[in-house]
């Protein structure tokens, strides 16, 4: 059990670095993981990751409020508002977004206990059907279109290169299938993410903090219960649809609950921390990614060779409970230490911040050394593949970067591809 | 700063170095799994990895990929199943178990399979009847030889491919197939919901050899478990696992049986048994 305390303050480090720090990005946990994840079970993968991920999106709001730099791009919708706070409504502002974020959390990890507890998918297995995987495979896919719709050509072409070099050891596949795919043999989700995702950002990235402020969170008398409480359902179903939960989330509540700035900005922090915890909920009852994050855990237990929703009501080895009891009860302690930690130290925040951010470019070429080391210990190409590999995959970041194309889509599509050509390929031999 | 990052990132590198390297009495063994990772070889492959405590885990790309790995590993050991040699023939892949003379063979055994549908289904595999049966199975038995093997004894089957045995039965519990050719330890797992009409065990009672007379009856998975290492210490480790209770464990939950006490001519049974695979299913 105190391996499990352990794994959730490292989390909660994690998380806070990356909620803090800008160019870290809100699956950071999830990225990690990839170096470290083949000696631990699933309750510690889970734990772990849950912690990071809310502790990302707990601190960027912390990061936004006093820095004015968004720490989570969920934050990206109230940004402007802040210009106009002096630093006493900030400071108040500080305390309340971390009330209403606890409030949210604490509320979405009940009700996903609930789900999942007792919402028994496996009584309706319909759900796995060929048919309905085909119809959610196709309101991904129309769905990133439609959100896409100037650059559609664009966004279908990245989900047809993802879909093509997914399958790997399908035998009801031609065999030219992968005549030319072989070019991307040995390629691992980590080094994709590494080059589509993280190393634009870091040659892109760059800020100056100046701010000499002294900031404090400043308890308000008119924290408003039931507004927080209408903003974290309203993230909560947010976050249960498939794309960017957290933002999603964010912007509806900011747009439908409140009426000036600072209860709009309250309800998207409330929404956008209950988001998260929602996303969560059709990978562990169907093993169905739904976002960045869990589209990493789910590469993590590929590898394992464990399907999340057989794992997440099995045994957890300790206390007796199962693995979604035990991330529960590790999740409340998370949540609160966060709560804690999130009304307290923010002059240290900004002062890691600026520190960090000093010399941000260099901090973070260090870390992207050390990951593509560590992806070189376990990746089972030469370093020259590799060095190939990534350089295309980069190539490809600053091009989507530059157009400002979502790489979301050619995500989903490299991890999802597979399940996505063997569920066509079971629809032509039942119905044709 | 500069130089205290540089330190720290030296530092850091430098104990992931050092860890890495660090090595013990018995030499680091890489265990290769040359079989698609939601199949029952794969969990065979998993189970035998975990009872060796610390050792390495390669998942191929496919079978050739594998024999790569494993000439170019030392202490390598190739979890080798007759249904992933079938597959890489059939695709021009050479996977083949012989020669034997460069393994060295630690473990044999045999995984059989069932046919089920669901609980409370008439669906059957009765010869003469004109209804199109949809039969799920491993895409790498999924040959149109297989189906014209059924379609010769009057049986209207239609395969459809899956992953592995896991796919298949969730497919046949969502209704998407009339019967699913699976491992009998995942048709076990899923308790009342399904009802096993056959099984390729000759030694059931609902052997399906004695209904219908179908090619390879006696359709299993063969496992050979070979090594390319000569080390003393390597081959103890390897007969060790026959007394894991993680081992052991596995073999009676999957009902996959098996034996550590084995010869070289060990392997002769599953190259015969794959010729006789080869010469009824395979599409040439």
């Amino acid at each position: 059990m105190i391996d499990l305390i352990l794994f959730s303050l490292f989390g909660i480090t994690v998380g806070i670095l990356g909620g803090l720090l800008p160019a870290l990005p809100v699956y950071i946990g999830a990225f990690l993981l990839y170096t470290f994840h083949q000696d631990l079970n699933v309750t510690e993968i889970l734990v772990f990751w849950l912690s990071s991920f809310i502790g990302g999106q707990y601190f960027g709001s912390i990061a936004t409020i006093t820095t004015n730099i968004p720490g989570e791009e969920s934050s990206l919708v109230y940004i402007n508002d802040l210009y106009k706070f002096d630093l006493y409504e900030k400071n108040k502002l500080l305390y309340d977004t971390a009330l209403s974020s606890s409030v949210a959390t604490f509320l979405a990890i009940g009700l996903m206990w609930l789900g999942i507890s007792f919402l028994r998918l496996n009584e309706l297995p319909f759900l796995y059907s060929v048919n309905v995987q085909v119809a959610i495979y196709v309101f991904l896919i129309l769905s990133f279109l439609l959100v896409n719709k100037e650059k559609w050509f664009i966004i279908l072409l990245t989900i047809l290169f993802g879909v093509s070099i997914a399958p790997r050891a399908n035998y009801a596949l031609p065999n030219n299938w992968y005549d030319w795919t072989w070019l991307f043999d040995g390629y691992t989700f980590y080094l994709v993410i590494l080059g589509i995702l993280i190393i634009p950002n870091l040659f892109t990235y760059d800020v100056d903090i100046k701010s000499n402020k002294h900031f404090e969170a400043v308890r308000d008398r008119n924290f408003n219960w039931w507004r927080t409480f209408k903003a974290s359902i309203i993230g909560f179903i947010a976050g249960l649809i498939p794309g960017p939960s957290a933002e999603t989330g964010s912007i509806a509540a900011y747009r439908f609950i409140g009426k000036n700035k600072k209860e709009k900005i309250i309800a998207a922090e409330a929404a956008n921390n209950s988001a998260i915890l929602a996303s969560v909920i059709p990978f562990f009852m169907m093993t169905l990614p739904v976002n960045n994050n869990t589209l990493l855990i789910s590469g993590i237990l590929d590898m394992h060779g464990l399907t999340m929703s057989d794992e997440i009501l099995a045994p957890s080895g300790y206390l007796g409970l199962n693995v979604i009891d035990l991330v529960t009860l590790i999740l409340i302690f998370v949540t609160g230490l966060y709560y804690l930690l999130s009304t307290t130290f923010i002059d240290f925040y900004v002062k890691i911040m600026k520190l960090i951010h000093g010399k941000i470019k260099l901090v973070l070429l260090g870390i992207v050394l050390i990951l593509i080391y560590l992806d070189l210990l376990s990746a089972e190409i030469t370093i020259e593949h590799y060095l190939i590999l990534l350089g295309f995959f980069t190539f490809i970041g600053f091009v989507l970067k530059k157009f400002n194309i979502s790489a979301i889509p050619m995500m989903f599509s490299i991890l999802l591809g597979d399940r996505l050509i063997w569920a066509g390929i079971q629809v032509s031999k039942i119905y044709f | 700063m500069k130089k205290v990052s540089l330190m720290l990132i030296a530092a850091f590198l430098t104990a992931v170095t050092v860890i890495g390297c660090s090595s013990n009495d018995t030499p680091e063994v890489t265990v290769i799994n040359p079989s698609h990772k939601t199949s029952p070889a794969a969990v065979f492959a998993f189970a035998f990895r975990d009872a060796l405590g610390d050792a390495k885990f390669y998942q191929s790309e496919d079978c050739e990929d594998a024999g790569r790995k494993y000439r170019e590993t030392p202490n390598a050991v190739f979890i080798y199943n007759s249904s992933m040699e079938f597959a890489g023939r059939n695709k021009g892949l050479n996977c083949n178990l012989e020669p034997l003379t460069d393994k060295k063979i630690v473990f044999v055994g045999q995984h059989y399979f069932k046919l089920c549908r669901r609980a409370g289904d008439t669906v059957d595999l009765v010869p003469g009847n004109n209804r199109r049966v949809t039969m799920g199975i491993a895409s790498m038995l999924a040959t149109q030889a297989h189906e014209n093997t059924w379609k010769e004894q009057g049986v209207n089957v239609k395969i459809v491919p899956y992953s592995g045995s896991k796919t298949v039965a969730k497919a046949l519990l969502a209704g998407d197939i009339d019967i699913g050719f699976m491992g009998q330890g995942i048709a076990a797992k899923q308790g009342d919901r399904i009802e096993c009409l056959y099984s390729t065990n000759p030694e059931a009672d609902n052997y399906l050899g004695k209904s219908i007379p179908v090619a390879v009856p006696d359709f299993h998975i063969s496992f050979v478990v070979y090594t390319n290492s000569k080390d003393p210490k390597v081959l103890e480790k390897l007969r060790n696992v026959g007394n894991s209770e993680v081992f052991n464990n596995y073999l009676k939950k999957s009902m996959t049986q098996g034996t550590f006490d084995v010869t070289q001519d060990s392997g002769q049974t599953a190259i015969e048994y794959v010729r006789r695979l080869y010469k009824n299913w395979a599409d040439r």
